[in-house]
């Protein structure tokens, strides 16, 4: 019925206004009988002294209802409101969020209060979660450290190994170009001292051989004479690639105006070169090489009287594309690939010049610069060889 | 040549020692070629006799080679000044390079077809006759 805890804030304040008029009314009744009472008038007197006693004693006591009813009110408004104070100190300074206000009664003050102790569930709750994920993120942190220190171990590993291998590339390489170097001397020696030899043979003793005889001692000097050209041709095809090349910046123009200067082709061959051929950088010699060869079987194999052969070029974006097309004996295309192939020659093997090394040399050549060669060809008609270099 | 003085010829191959000698022959040079065939041999040549107007060096040789005989000519005062002429099979950039080093007088290399050897004899002793030499 009249429960001081489910009573409103308002309702308090205002039954505490009203207790303390209460006690004002009651203090004043007291006076005014004090006054009555200590004024002179005979029968209103004994009258009013019977009162008075009785009076006083109503007006204590409701006085001290007054009072101890005040003070529960204010209780209920105050200590609220200092529980409250002390526990967010608690709180603030703790910073412990599990600690909860007390709920005094059920007033706006007990509503405010469970509305608090919500909020700090909340930031009970988003701590926890917050402390959790700060958890979680060292938790991967170490683990990803340890997947790094992993990697970079596994790195090293394979750096180390890396170096041994190019260490065994470049002794392998030494090798094989001293041993190329020992053995193109070694064998050359003998070739050289047949070939010696049988010459002084034939001018020495020519006179007690026959016909047949001195035949015999020309193909002796010519085989001499091509094998010492196929070790030549050997030792520079087993370099290719082994030997450290020089990139120039050279114009093929110019390097091909050297190269017809070499080949020296007989006045009924003409040679057309593009006049605005790009400036390359590649290894001068191995071009040389590469034209050399090219333009020098054009020249060597023409069975034309009239010879043309051309050089041209395509600039291809990414890379250039040279033909060398000429109007000689032409190839057919059963061997379009065969003649790539290192010993392999189409023409007669006692042809001095044919020791089947240079396009095999070319193609390699070229191949190790990344790029392409091949031919096309019709017998009687001619040839084209195209091949293609990177744009370095 | 200008002299009549030996031409010292250090090779190993008989065969090219004798293409040497036969190509000298076809040029008309009559100075006396004295063979050795090798390094250790000709250093004791030259300490024991008047000095060659010229010395024809091979490269590859077994024992001591073209280049450490070569060293060893070139810091000696009294062998330093003969003129030497590398006549090798090596077309090696690096013997070239090592050879110059040394101050040879030239770099030839022995081709395998007899008539350019006799080309290559017959520029050396036009060479030398033009040039002069010391006494």
């Amino acid at each position: 019925m009249f429960s001081i805890e489910d009573m409103s804030i308002s309702r308090k304040l205002t039954l505490i206004v009203i207790t303390v008029c209460g006690v004002a009314l009651m203090l004043s009744a007291a006076a005014v009988l004090t006054v009555f009472l200590q004024s002179d008038t005979g029968d209103l007197r004994a009258g009013m002294e019977k009162c008075a006693g009785i009076v006083g004693l109503i007006a204590i006591s409701i006085g001290m209802l007054a009072y101890v009813l005040n003070a529960r009110l204010q209780r209920s408004v105050i200590d609220p409101i200092m529980s409250l104070v002390q526990t967010v100190n608690a709180i603030s300074t703790k910073k412990d969020y599990s600690i909860r206000a007390d709920r005094h009664g059920n007033d706006e003050l007990s509503a405010l209060m469970a509305r608090f102790n919500e909020m700090l569930k909340e930031i009970q709750n988003k701590d926890a979660a917050l402390q959790r994920a700060r958890d979680e993120l060292e938790e991967r942190v170490v683990q990803r450290t340890a997947e790094l220190e992993q990697e970079v171990t596994t790195r090293k590993h394979v750096e180390t190994e890396q170096q041994k291998l190019l260490q065994k590339l470049e002794s392998a390489n030494q090798e094989l170009s001293d041993f190329a170097h020992v053995v193109s001397h070694d064998l050359k020696a003998p070739v050289r001292a047949i070939g010696s030899l049988a010459g002084w043979l034939a001018s020495d003793y020519g006179d007690k051989f026959d016909k047949d005889g001195k035949e015999k001692l020309d193909l002796l000097v010519g085989r001499t004479n091509r094998m010492h050209e196929l070790i030549g041709g050997i030792l520079e095809y087993s370099r290719i690639g082994h030997v450290k090349e020089e990139a120039v910046t050279t114009n093929l123009n110019e390097l091909i105006k050297d190269v017809l200067d070499i080949i020296a082709p007989p006045e009924n061959i003409q040679i057309m070169v593009q006049k605005d051929l790009p400036t390359v950088q590649y290894d001068r010699t191995r071009m040389v090489q590469v034209f050399q060869n090219l333009i020098g079987n054009a020249v060597k194999y023409m069975d034309k009287p009239k010879g043309i052969v051309k050089v041209i070029y395509a600039d291809e974006g990414s890379y250039w594309q040279f033909t060398i097309r000429d109007n000689g004996a032409g190839i057919h295309w059963k061997y379009f690939d065969k003649i790539f192939q290192l010993f392999q020659t189409l023409a007669q093997r006692d042809k001095p010049e044919s020791t089947g090394v240079g396009l095999a040399l070319v193609k390699k050549i070229v191949t190790t610069w990344g790029g392409k060669i091949w031919v096309e060809s019709e017998v009687g008609v001619g040839s084209s060889f195209i091949f293609t270099l990177p744009k370095t | 040549m200008k002299t009549k003085k030996t031409i010292l010829l250090v090779e190993d191959d008989h065969v090219d020692a004798m293409t040497v000698e036969r190509a000298l022959k076809d040029v008309h040079v009559t100075n006396p070629l004295h063979v050795v065939t090798d390094g250790g041999a000709a250093l004791e040549y030259l300490k024991t006799n008047d000095a060659p107007c010229l010395i024809l060096l091979d490269l590859n040789m077994p024992g001591m080679n073209g280049i450490e005989f070569l060293q060893a000519v070139k810091s000696n005062d009294t062998t330093r000044s003969i003129p030497v002429v590398v006549l090798t099979t090596s077309e090696d950039e690096q013997d070239k390079i090592k050879s110059f080093d040394l101050s040879v007088a030239g770099y030839m290399v022995k081709p395998v077809d007899y008539n350019r050897f006799v080309e290559i004899m017959r520029t050396i002793d036009l060479y030398w006759t033009l040039s002069e030499l010391p006494e």
